[in-house]
């Protein structure tokens, strides 16, 4: 139910105004599209604005998608668009665990303090990140895209994203060293 | 200390950027070089880490809130909250307003006399001999002034009741009140 067919049948029943066929293809990119606006806004609440926007602009969009033939290249970079007008619009709040993530299983609870701490200190050093560095790492580290998906994705050659990516890296890196440096 | 020079490539290199050809001359330098080593290890596990902490599952609840809103925003809105509506409503009041209006003017203009056709008798034909012409006789008989009725002038007897049953006052005067 995943092949192009029969994504293309169902956008050809959407764009005729099946919202059932449409609610099919939510359902199809709906993990893509909020997993990715969480990894760049990190907060949940945001993320789903993000992703109800995401998916108007796709049943607005609905014939020129279908014609570009890269489907998921075509969310993403949408997604990456709205979350930054998202960002701009709202300010950013500091970042925090977030209630609706299921928690790690971690039995030492030990352990589980400092899994958490290092995940706010990751959340904070992607914070510290330009938009497009953001966007690039978490494309491609978080999301597993390759290069030329995220330079497609974000509109850019491959070189800039090559230089985002290793920008972002040496960034968060230096981040996680000051920040767990100065906490011991 | 790491070299920055290579910093680029090492960051590069840790996330599987790189050519083979490019990846063998890092790993060359990182064989000789301890700060690199250093730096590439630091930024390896910071990626781990990062994919670590994003494994975690959004829950289904979330997902299933973003697909109601999506859907319930393409709803096709019932009649009377699509966007014509209120411009109909408005355009149907000032027509009845207008209408009104109308009404109201109609009602309280003042009603012109009403229009009596005068019933003229025809034009005598021309007399042939104006000797034996009779006059015409006036609609109402008018009687000479001694076959007028004379008027009959009766006192105006004015009966006044006082307080006092005994007591009546009666006033007697003629019409001309003398």
């Amino acid at each position: 139910m995943d092949g192009p067919e029969d994504r293309a049948r169902l956008i050809a029943a959407a764009k005729g105004g099946d919202l059932a066929a449409f609610e099919q293809v939510i359902r199809q990119y709906e993990r893509l599209v909020l997993v990715t606006a969480l990894r760049l806004l990190g907060n949940l609440a945001d993320a789903q604005d993000a992703s109800q926007e995401v998916f108007l602009r796709l049943y607005r969009n609905l014939g020129k998608v279908e014609s570009s033939g890269a489907f998921p290249s075509w969310l993403y970079r949408v997604t990456v668009n709205v979350c930054h007008d998202l960002r701009r619009k709202r300010p950013a709040a500091a970042p925090m665990e977030d209630a609706a993530l299921a928690p790690a299983a971690e039995a030492d609870p030990q352990q589980a303090t400092v899994e958490a701490e290092r995940r706010y200190a990751l959340n904070l050093s992607l914070r510290r990140l330009s938009e497009k560095e953001r966007a690039a790492l978490v494309l491609r580290d978080l999301e597993g895209l390759s290069t030329e998906a995220v330079a497609r994705a974000l509109g850019s050659s491959q070189a800039t994203v090559r230089s985002q990516i290793s920008k972002a890296r040496v960034k968060m890196r230096g981040f996680m060293e000051h920040y767990f440096r100065r906490r011991q | 200390m790491n070299c920055p020079e290579w910093e680029e490539a090492i960051a590069l290199y840790a996330g599987g950027d790189l050519d083979a050809r490019r990846s063998v001359e890092v790993e060359r330098h990182l064989a000789v070089c301890a700060g690199c080593q250093i730096f590439a290890s630091g930024i390896m596990e910071c990626l781990e880490a990062m994919k670590a902490g994003h494994r975690q599952e959004i829950s289904g609840a979330h997902y299933a809130a973003v697909r109601a809103r999506v859907l319930a925003k393409l709803q096709p809105a019932p009649w009377w909250r699509r966007r014509w509506v209120p411009a109909a409503a408005l355009a149907a009041a000032a027509c009845c307003a207008w209408w009104l209006a109308m009404v109201n003017e109609k009602l309280h203009q003042p009603v012109p006399p009403p229009q009596v056709a005068l019933a003229r008798p025809p034009a005598p034909p021309p007399a042939a001999d104006p000797a034996r012409t009779v006059p015409a006789l006036p609609r109402h008989p008018v009687h000479p002034p001694h076959l007028r009725k004379p008027i009959t002038e009766e006192p105006l007897t004015v009966r006044m009741v006082t307080d006092d049953p005994n007591v009546v006052i009666y006033w007697i005067t003629n019409p001309k009140g003398e």
